[in-house]
């Protein structure tokens, strides 16, 4: 937005409208005056603040402000005829910008731009919209093979204060960074240590400049943090329009509308349930449905000779109080999305990271995009895991266990320590496929959990450096027609894989027990 | 728009400065009166509104009939729905380059109540660094016919 003081007299003139600052309940400003501003028209004031229309009536308007400071009783307001936009471009890659597109740090400009975007757009209609095929890997096994993800899925993200939902998030970011996607991280109304030490993760893992950090923080103004989500929305729809497929992460909505609620209470907005203004809902939907899987506006088509799709994946987060996820706001925001990805405040402090209840988490959109072989084993894990809470369940009466539910608990815990992964850690697809495979065939049966932990440890970390490891999974996975088939491969050539690795990592693995599951 | 006797008081009430005098004035005037019983009230006007008082009591005569508003009860009614009524009046602001002479106010106040109708008062700012001529804005309108602008526009051309 180029709008500054020294233009105020020029917008007066040209518009011949004058208003004046009546009653301030800060950010909220009434302006007596303007009778012909419109909903949502920048208003500009005589000491340079800007402000956004937002109620109107026949004798005034009431204006939220996006100033430091409030605007003082009598100042002068202009219409501008325009709305609010932000400033778009490559150049804010590897920036840390606040919702208005200027840098959070005055050290480093964000840059001259030539493009400028509305913040608030018409989402693109079915017509324009495609049905999403493409996975998105997050990194985390336990979300990657239980609640899968694709392309242009809307996921809420949802659980306690400090329960790993950022090491997730950022998990992912790392994730679709080093695959070429753009990543949007949006920092609603954080602290400023919060923003610092998600700039330091993505700079420490080297890709700062894949991303863009759009960060409000608690002490700006309650308009400026109302902002932020749409102003990241909008910079992705940019990189969406390049042809880009772009992942947005809105941390945090719930924190989101408390300031909505704010800014409405203090307009005098009837309130509604729990003071929440009546278009909280529509407030979030408007947002979350600007993501999704799109035919690429530029034209052309993908190898098979469809149109070209880019996606926005949004990652919305909701915070819950002592893992209550029937608040107004969580539920709102999980009937708008796609599914949502549940952090269980009781897992967490059991040791579980991370913390993922996948029984209380749903992926609506996500199913349809996995391959057969991890459709196939999708499917599987889901029945032996609820197998294996049941037998849990079982067990707190005393009775005593059979053959087969201890070989079910045997199993189960060495499933879940698989699942447990360090926060600086992400895991490719394969190698999660083929990491399952060897424990569900029994490769580690022989040994303890520990020892288990540390021989993943070792091939997870040989993989990562290993190209021919890489191609050997790859090989075993796309030869594969479906997971029963791969597991069957795996299953005979188990010994066999290992020693291979045991060769490439330089490393002794414990080799496989004869037995077949 | 007005009842005729607030029209006739607020003919006398010209400038902004004078309706925010005016208003300042009832509000000490009523919360005098308040919870007070018995005659008096012109009494109390003309004590409180050096001036204003005049006026008031000549308000407050026209509205009850020739008999006046004696009881201070019904006159801090009577004065309370005035002071309601004042709310509603709109305002001319008129910048000019110097301060304005009682006959320029005159002039200006007879323009707007022709133009405007009644309930105006005008708002005079001065402003030196318009030169000349008048910045006006009425219920949110603006139009400037400074000489300032005019000048202005003339560097500007002949740049």
């Amino acid at each position: 937005m180029r709008l500054d003081k020294e233009k105020f007299n020029e917008y007066l003139e040209k518009h011949g409208e004058v208003g004046f600052v009546e009653m301030v309940a800060y950010p909220i400003v009434k302006v007596k005056g303007l009778p012909t501003a419109k909903p949502s028209e920048v208003i500009l004031f005589e000491s340079g603040e800007i402000g956004e229309v937002t109620f109107i009536s026949p004798e005034y308007v009431n204006v939220l402000t996006f100033s430091e400071k409030p605007v003082e009783l009598g100042v002068r307001a202009s219409k501008t005829e325009t709305f609010l936009e932000v400033p778009v471009g490559d150049s804010l890659l590897g920036k840390t910008i606040d919702p208005l597109g200027r840098s959070l740090y005055k050290s480093k400009p964000s840059g001259i731009f030539s493009e400028y975007r509305p913040i608030e757009i018409l989402p693109v209609g079915i017509g324009g919209r495609k049905k999403i095929t493409k996975t998105l890997e997050t990194g985390v096994a336990v979300v990657d093979l239980m609640v899968p993800l694709g392309k242009g899925q809307r996921e809420l993200v949802i659980g306690d204060r400090k329960t790993g939902k950022t090491n997730f998030l950022l998990q992912t970011v790392l994730t679709q960074s080093k695959k070429g996607t753009v990543c949007i991280y949006a920092m609603i109304g954080k602290r400023k240590t919060d923003i610092l030490s998600v700039e330091k993760f993505l700079k420490e893992n080297g890709i700062r400049d894949k991303t863009v950090v759009v960060a409000s923080s608690s002490i700006d103004s309650a308009g400026v943090i109302h902002l932020t989500p749409y102003s990241a929305m909008t910079l992705a729809e940019y990189f969406k329009d390049q042809g880009r497929d772009v992942l947005i992460i809105l941390d945090d909505l719930s924190t989101h509308a408390k300031f909505y609620r704010e800014i409405s209470l203090l307009s005098k907005n009837f309130p509604g349930r729990n003071s929440y203004p009546g278009d909280i809902f529509y407030t979030h939907a408007r947002l979350i449905e600007r993501a999704g899987n799109f035919k690429f506006a530029g034209g052309g088509s993908d190898g098979d000779g469809n149109d070209k799709e880019v996606s926005i994946t949004c990652l919305p987060v909701a915070e819950t109080v002592e893992g209550d996820i029937s608040g107004y706001i969580q539920t709102n925001l999980m009937s708008m999305t796609d599914g949502h990805i549940y952090f269980d405040k009781d897992l967490f402090t059991e040791g579980r990271r991370p913390a993922v209840n996948f029984f209380l988490s749903v992926t609506r959109v996500g199913r349809q995009t996995q391959t057969p072989v991890r459709s196939g084993l999708n499917r599987e894990l889901n029945s032996f895991l609820t197998l294996h809470n049941k037998t849990q369940t079982f067990i707190h009466f005393g009775a005593e266990l059979s053959e087969g539910a201890k070989t079910t608990l045997a199993m189960g815990e060495r499933i879940l320590s698989f699942f447990n992964q360090s926060a600086e850690r992400t895991l490719d697809m394969n190698l999660q496929i083929m990491l399952f495979c060897l424990i569900w065939i029994g490769t580690w049966n022989k040994v303890s959990v520990e020892q288990t932990q540390k021989e993943v440890g070792r091939i997870i970390l040989g993989y990562e450096k290993n190209e021919r490891v890489k191609k050997l999974f790859q090989d075993y996975i796309s030869e594969a027609k479906d997971f029963n088939g791969m597991l069957g491969r795996v299953s005979a050539d188990s010994g066999k894989i290992l020693e291979v690795l045991s060769d490439e990592l330089s490393t002794k693995l414990v080799t496989p027990e004869a037995g077949k599951k | 728009m007005f009842s005729p006797a607030i029209n006739n008081l607020i003919h006398n009430i010209k400038t902004h400065e004078n309706l925010q005098a005016l208003n300042e004035d009832l509000s000490e005037i009523i919360l005098k009166l308040s919870g007070k019983l018995g005659d008096g009230a012109e009494v109390v006007v003309k004590k409180k509104s050096q001036k204003f008082g005049e006026l008031l009591v000549k308000y407050l005569r026209e509205e009850a009939g020739n008999g006046g508003v004696r009881s201070s009860l019904k006159a801090g009614e009577v004065l309370n729905s005035l002071k309601k009524e004042l709310e509603k009046m709109s305002t001319l602001d008129l910048s000019v380059a110097v301060t304005p002479s009682e006959s320029f106010i005159k002039a200006v106040f007879a323009w707007a109540q022709r133009n405007l109708g009644d309930g105006v008062v005008v708002n005079f700012k001065k402003n030196p660094l318009i030169v000349g001529g008048a910045i006006i804005s009425y219920k949110g309108q603006y139009a400037d016919f400074s000489v300032a602008k005019k000048l202005k526009q003339e560097f500007k051309q002949k740049s």
